[in-house]
């Protein structure tokens, strides 16, 4: 439970955060999100999650381009089978490039760009598996979902966000399970009004 | 002297019978090989070379060096040799569909077995780890049913709120110190959210605890470890001499997280009926002990608490 669920949801936020430092149109159509949801000046709320498709499409858009298991966790045969035309023997294991396949040029238009508005009208069934398929799919789905666009949403509502400096937040792949981010995110922060409802 | 010729003469007869005999048997298992060699379609594979395979193909990160070769070979399904396993690589939304739908799903329900998970995993009985079969449903009815479903994660909606809070007030503290404007590295507040509300569902538990934090950091060492390869998976000879000490080392720190894991077990025994530990997901586990000791062991319910995702080989180059 610790394991499973911790480097995932964190590295995911961390992707997200850089994301929406990369595209500062996105940063700004979701903060006009998340301000019109709790419009009363109320701080950013679980309950509100269901209110914000582009939230919600964002997180998508960024476990799209960055599965934090990017090979899914192998699975391995119990008996020899047939599958798409090819006899695969007995403990067979079995690699599932998920990055890639969230990346396939033959199924999603402009593939390496990051549009979380993708996710407004394409069906995504069978292309899009970031949490895997089949019996053995993440159980914690649910979990993660809530805790990323509560988290993520909280975060773009209570503070103003700007990249350290001019140039792009560097986008590489480091070494590791969970694909993290090869350089770690920083970020300039500055607060908002609205902590003051926090804080005090 | 006819009736030695006769003799001979059925003596050659029965060689000829043998004879033929053997060679019909010889035809037959020829054919059988030939048959089952034809029989045999396997996916195509990048050349390789003896004994590794195509371990040297591997490159980090490896989603990309596997991609890159699916599109060398021009095709989205291929075979690769690591050492003496054995894996199929899928590349396409379509394949992967066929690999995973409903029939094949249950065949491609194992995993494959690391040395890591025997030390680590309680001998492979993780709910990630687990083959497929009667132990490792339970476990998963269990994580569905008792711990994220949509109602149990709601009752765990107000460790989310507090935890994402906190965090929240944390930068604010650097904000202020800093006069408004500050610049921050942001793993250690992202890892402190996700981190914390796992422990508070499973223990009733921040890292503000002293032994919280030691955990964490065995945790991390851990999953550090299970980040290396370990040619010992792919080339089981290399095992049994375990001349770079690999498995002294996971042995070592599988005990240290056993002790800290065991540790949490027997404090929520200690304390049942404490409210602030009510919920949580050892407590279950241990109400469960209760009606089915054989199958809810300390053992499991550690397991459980720790559930390595990853404690399977991870093919990553060294």
């Amino acid at each position: 439970m610790l394991l499973a669920g911790t480097d995932t949801t964190a590295v995911t936020l961390e992707w997200a955060m850089a994301n929406l430092l990369n595209h500062p149109e996105v940063l700004r159509k979701l903060k006009t999100e998340l301000n019109e949801v709790s419009k009363e000046g109320r701080v950013f709320e679980e309950s509100d999650t269901g209110k914000c498709p582009y939230l919600n499409n964002v997180i998508s858009e960024t476990l799209r381009l960055f599965p934090a298991a990017p090979l899914l966790v192998p699975h391995a045969s119990s008996t020899d089978c047939e599958v798409a035309g090819f006899d695969i023997p007995r403990g067979t294991w079995l690699f599932i490039n998920a990055w890639a396949i969230q990346r396939d040029p033959k199924v999603w238009d402009d593939p390496e760009t990051f549009k979380p508005e993708r996710f407004e009208s394409e069906t995504h069934r069978g292309k899009f598996l970031p949490f895997g398929i089949g019996r053995r799919a993440c159980p914690g789905m649910g979990l993660a979902q809530l805790v990323l666009s509560l988290a993520l949403g909280s975060l773009i509502q209570c503070f103003d966000w700007e990249r350290d400096n001019d140039v792009a937040v560097d986008m590489s792949e480091g070494k590791g399970l969970t694909m993290p981010k090869s350089v770690p995110l920083v970020a300039k922060c500055k607060s908002l009004p609205i902590l003051d409802k926090l804080v005090l | 002297m006819r009736l030695v010729s006769r003799i001979m003469c059925s003596r050659m007869g029965e060689m000829i019978d043998l004879f033929l005999l053997a060679l019909m048997a010889g035809f037959i298992a020829v054919a059988y090989v030939f048959r089952s060699k034809q029989k045999k379609n396997l996916p195509p594979n990048p050349v390789g070379f003896p004994v590794i395979g195509h371990l040297h193909l591997l490159k980090e990160p490896v989603h990309r060096s596997l991609r890159d070769l699916s599109r060398n070979l021009g095709i989205d399904v291929f075979i690769l040799r690591l050492g003496s396993r054995r894996a199929v690589v899928v590349t396409s939304a379509s394949a992967a569909e066929e690999f995973l739908s409903q029939q094949n799903d249950v065949v491609f329900a194992n995993r494959p077995l690391a040395t890591l998970t025997e030390y680590m995993g309680y001998n492979n009985t993780l709910v990630s780890t687990a083959p497929y079969g009667e132990h490792w449903r339970r476990l998963r009815r269990f994580c569905a049913v008792d711990i994220l479903s949509t109602a149990r994660l709601r009752d765990f909606s107000d460790i989310r709120r507090d935890e994402v809070r906190a965090t929240i007030r944390k930068i604010n503290v650097e904000l202020v110190t800093s006069g408004g404007s500050v610049r921050l590295k942001l793993q250690p507040f992202l890892y402190g959210i996700t981190y914390n509300i796992l422990m508070s569902m499973v223990a009733g538990k921040r890292e503000e605890d002293e032994e919280t934090k030691e955990v964490r950091k065995l945790i991390r060492e851990a999953f550090d470890f299970a980040g290396v390869n370990y040619v010992g998976d792919f080339l089981p000879t290399l095992k049994l001499f375990d001349l770079d000490g690999y498995r002294k080392r996971a042995k070592k720190l599988a005990s240290k997280l056993d002790k800290f894991m065991q540790k949490l077990v027997d404090e929520h025994r200690k304390n049942r009926g404490k409210a602030e530990l009510e919920k949580t997901m050892i407590t279950r586990l241990l109400s469960l002990q209760e009606s089915e000791p054989e199958c809810y062991t300390d053992d499991i319910i550690k397991g459980l608490v720790q559930v390595h995702e990853f404690l399977i080989p991870i093919i990553l180059n060294r």
